[in-house]
Parts: C-alpha cells; structure tokens; sequence
C-alpha cells in the first residue's frame, strides 16, 4: 500500500509538471499577447514594448516558466490586468465555484443512482424505459440551453429565482447565496445525472444477471438477500470509477455554467483571463484544475482498492503498482 | 427422499415451449444423469426445480420432493428448500463465486440461512466442508478470495458450499464443463466418493456421456426440449434404442478414440 501510494503520488507530481509546461506552451503559441489586448486599439509600438518589458515578456521562454512555477509558489505572481496577487484572486473564486461543483455533484449522485438501479431493475417495464428515454434527452440538450430554459421559467416567468449573479456579501447573505445557486445546480446535475444513470444502469444489469447471485438464490437467499449480499459491492466498483470522472466533469461544468448565470467564480474568472490574454492568470487556473482532477483521479484509485480486493492483492502480488 | 418430475412444460411469455411435458423420477439415494445437446432443456429443467427460471418463463406440471409439490409453492416454502434440501452446483466456478467475497464468508451463507449454528459452530463446520471436499490447506483457503484459488479448487469450494447443510439432493449442472481434463476426473471422483458417503441424491446435467456414465446409475436423455429415452447407464453404453441416444454414444466413441499415429507416438 505504501509503494502504492508513493507510485501514484510520483506519478501525480510528473502529470502536473507535463501539464504545466503545455499551458505555458499552448499560451505562448495562441494569436495575441497580453500586452496588446490589454493597451487596445491605437498604441505605439514603444508603448506595446515598454509594457512587453514590464510583464516580462521579453524574457526567454525558460525564464518565464521559471518565474511563473516560482511565483506559483511564493505566491508572488499578480494579475497582467488587476495586479492582484493571482493565488488570492483563485482563493477569492472559491466560495462559489467549490460549493456550486460538489452540490451538483451530490445532486446528481443523489438522483442518477437510484434512477439507475431502477432503470436496470425494470428494464423491460414502462418505468425502466422511461428512465433511460429521459437520460436519453437529458443527454441531447445542451448544458447552457437547460441553463436558458430553467432561467425562463423560474426568474422569468414564476419569479422565484434569481436569473444568475451572486450577492455581493457572498455567503453572508446565506439565503441569497443558496437561490443564486439553485438553478446552476441543477442544470449541472441534469447533464451529470443524464450520464451517470447510464453507467448505474449498466452495472446494475450486470450484477442482476450475475452468476454470483444466481448461486445465492440457489442457496436460498431471496433476491433482495442476494443483492445486498453481494449486489451493492459489486455494482459499487464501476460505479465509483465514474463518480470519480463525474465529480471532475462537474468542476468543468461550473466553469460553463458560471458564465451562463453569472456568477463570479473560476469559471467567469477563466474566460475573463483568456480573453484579455492574461497568462498568470490562465496558467495558474487551469493548473489548479487540472491538480484538483488528478487528485479526484488519485483518491478514486484508493476508494476503489479498498472495494475491490483484485485491484489491492493482483498489484501487491505483482510486486508493486501500476504506473 | 424421491425427486419426481411430471409433464413439466416451460413456456416463455410469448408462449414458446422451451420445456414439454419432461417427466422423471430419482429415488433417494439414485444418480440421475441427464443428457442432451446444447438448448435440449437440461439446465433448464434443473432450474425450474428450484424455482429459479429465467425472468418471463413459466413453469407448469408437477415438481416434487418426498411427496412435497415444489411448483407453485410460496416464495418462502422454496426458499427454505433451496440449498437446504435441493442444493445446486454450476458450470462456471470463478463466476459462481463472488469474486468480492472471501470463501469463508461465501460457505457461510447457506449455514447462517438454514441452520442455528453460532459463528463458532459456522466456523468448525466450514472447516468439516472444505476437508470433505479434500481442500486441505484449509486455513488458507477460507481467507482466500475465489481468484486467488485454481479451477478446481474453486469448483472444490461451491461443491462445499452446495453440500453445507446436507441437502438430500444435489444437483449439478455441467459441474466439470469449463475444467481442464485431469481437473474433471478429479471432481468427478471426489462427487462420486461424496454421494456414496453422504447417500445425496444425484442429478448430474451434462451434454457428455462418458462423464455422465462416471457418477450416474439411469440415464435420461433429452433433445429439444423433450425427453427422447430413458435408460441405464449402462443400457445406453451397451446399445441404445433411441437413434439420438445411439448418435450421443458414437459422438463420444469417436471422440474419445485417439487416431493410432498418435498413440503409437
């Protein structure tokens, strides 16, 4: 278990560095620079290389990655645009975007499992039909199109909701909090949900039709009896593969999702950065994604090795882990 | 402690006949074998004997055990009759067994179910099991996961697990058809050694022959769902009257019989 563990966490150490140098590298090689878009139309070309001198710019690439990774952990890199500190800027977008991923994401688990079981359960009746129809359609439509629907019918036409922003006193105003993050939630979690119900689906078919349970039934256990006993377990191993991407895929959904409601988190944050070019910014956000995915990715290995005895014994046996 | 099956017909809700009008009878204490092609109904038969069928089907005619009628009994009556009175062993041991589970546990279950044994009592009776089925690295084995133990120790464990609470009939659906060949005889051996100890009613399902004619005594042999002949073991092996039954022995004739090249070699 130890070697595992520090396996994974080399391993984990090496995709962040790789991912770091693609930003830096993918930035570099996008049309326009920082020192353009945020000067606009009509400057001289001293005045675009005076302000290319003092981002830093004109530096070699080498050096500039070396200020960023350094900066990145002094925490001394500032916005090109706001001069704010870039980790306090991060740490300021939190309150809203942590909150809005991990309730969508236990909104979705909350809805996608039960539908899944049932789906799977009766999957020749009208109910178990009917649940994949709607996974089906929940799949179909656009993220930001259920985001505009849900807008139309609970702002616009009930009135119940906000239509997007987040009060300006953040979770102070607690109440205001909450309903601005009603119908991001929920439009999350539809989309989430749609894909979720058919991973649940498809491992509850495969336990039912199990030949564990069937020798379970043949010892007298009853159906219900026999799917606790071994059901759950084994359903719950690719279940919990799945959560694991889900619970990335709703980070990435908050990111899409902030901008169609308005709400100012990483998500607006990113867009806002990228448009006006402002790499720090860019590069220390979208590091701090991709850490937070790694370590979803990470924490789900372990989750599922202390489920599945294969995936903790085969590997120990094996003289160690997988790489 | 007779099984008696009587004109059992299976039909599937669209009204196909999978099963029609089988009848057979196993005296306590009897080896049955039944015999057929793959679709013949064999496995079915076994099934609609513990009340498992396949989701859709439906069972009608007459199943008993010692004069108790089985078909159409209450969830519960079956309940208490499946691997307590009937037990069943299966084809594929790796995925019989739930790979999520220590054998421990797994020999557990039907103990906990049927008898008032304690944990300590489950624990000296899982031990008398895996002895019995000649699993002697016992200690080992109860901590083991299902794919941790080699095919046939394995098919060992679910023969044990089937045997738990001294059923008076076995039933074993092709229990050696996805074993190697020396593994096979084994099994077959140590099945046959275990009924004769025990005196457990035997149905063995199987498509081949010469397995059948290792642990059976009658014989009854199907083809599409029907029952085309019944015999002896040994009236089959001698000279069959049924042309299918005929088919079957020279199918495993001709199998069996190594081209003369090759043993000379």
């Amino acid at each position: 278990m130890g070697r595992f563990i520090a396996v994974r966490v080399a391993s984990l150490i090496v995709s962040l560095f790789v991912a770091s140098v693609l930003i830096f590298a993918v930035l570099r090689l996008l049309p326009g620079g920082p020192a353009g878009s945020l000067l606009g139309v009509g400057t001289t070309a001293e005045q675009l290389e005076q302000l290319r001198e003092e981002l830093g710019m004109n530096q070699s690439l080498v050096a500039q990655y070396g200020d960023w990774i350094g900066g990145l952990f002094s925490g001394s890199t500032t916005s090109f645009v706001s001069g704010m500190p870039v980790n306090e800027l991060i740490a300021s977008k939190l309150p809203v975007t942590i909150p809005l991923s991990l309730a969508a994401f236990v909104v979705s688990v909350l809805v996608s499992v039960p539908l899944g079981v049932i789906a799977g359960v009766y999957r020749n009746s009208a109910i178990g039909v009917g649940v994949s129809a709607l996974s089906q359609l929940g799949l179909a439509v656009p993220v930001f199109w259920v985001g505009v629907v849900l807008v139309w019918v609970f702002s616009l036409q009930a009135g119940i909701l906000p239509s997007g922003g987040f009060p300006r006193q953040g979770w102070n105003d607690f109440g205001g909090a909450v309903s601005a993050l009603v119908l991001p939630v929920i439009t999350i979690a539809i989309a989430m949900s749609s894909i979720m119900v058919r991973y649940v689906r498809s491992a509850t078919l495969d336990v039912l039709d199990a030949d564990y349970i069937r020798t379970a039934r043949s010892i007298g256990f009853s159906r219900g009896g026999a799917l606790a006993r071994h059901g759950l377990r084994n359903g719950a191993v690719p279940v919990v593969a799945i959560l694991g991407i889900e619970l990335a895929t709703s980070l990435l959904g908050a990111v899409v999702v902030e901008n169609v409601f308005a709400l100012p988190g990483l998500g607006s944050e990113l867009l806002s950065a990228v448009t006006s070019r402002d790499f720090p910014v860019i590069q220390n956000l979208v590091l701090f994604l991709t850490a937070v995915v790694l370590v979803m990715n990470f924490a789900v290995d372990l989750i599922q090795r202390a489920i599945d005895p294969r995936l903790r014994l085969v590997s120990a046996s094996a003289g160690g882990g997988a790489l | 402690m007779s099984l008696t099956v009587k004109d059992l017909t299976v039909k599937t809700s669209g009204g196909v006949r999978l099963l029609d009008s089988v009848s057979w009878s196993v005296e306590s204490g009897g080896r049955l074998g039944i015999i057929g092609e793959s679709g013949s109904g064999k496995s079915l038969t076994a099934q609609a004997i513990l009340g498992l069928l396949p989701q859709g089907m439906t069972a009608t005619g007459s199943i008993t055990l010692d004069g108790q009628e089985l078909l159409g009994a209450p969830e519960s009556a079956l309940r208490s009759v499946r691997g307590n009175r009937i037990a069943m062993i299966f084809q594929e041991p790796l995925t019989a067994l739930d790979p999520l589970m220590r054998v421990g546990r797994q020999i557990a279950g039907p103990l906990k179910l049927h008898t008032t044994l304690n944990k300590a009592g489950i624990a000296v009776r899982s031990r008398e099991l895996l002895e019995l089925v000649a699993l002697h690295d016992v200690d080992r084995v109860l901590q083991s996961y299902p794919w941790q133990l080699s095919g046939g120790q394995r098919q060992r464990v679910s023969i044990a697990m089937a045997l738990a609470c001294e059923p008076e009939v076995l039933i074993a659906d092709e229990p050696t058809t996805a074993l190697d060949v020396t593994v096979q005889a084994e099994i077959l051996d140590l099945l046959a050694r275990i009924i004769k100890q025990t005196g457990t009613t035997l149905v063995f399902v199987s498509h081949d022959l010469p397995v059948i004619s290792k642990v059976a005594q009658s014989l009854v042999v199907m083809k599409k769902g029907k029952v085309v002949e019944e015999t002896s073991v040994s009236g089959a092996l001698s000279g069959a009257q049924h042309p299918y039954t005929r088919q079957l022995l020279e199918a495993a004739r001709k199998v069996t019989r190594l081209p003369e090249a090759e043993v000379e070699n």
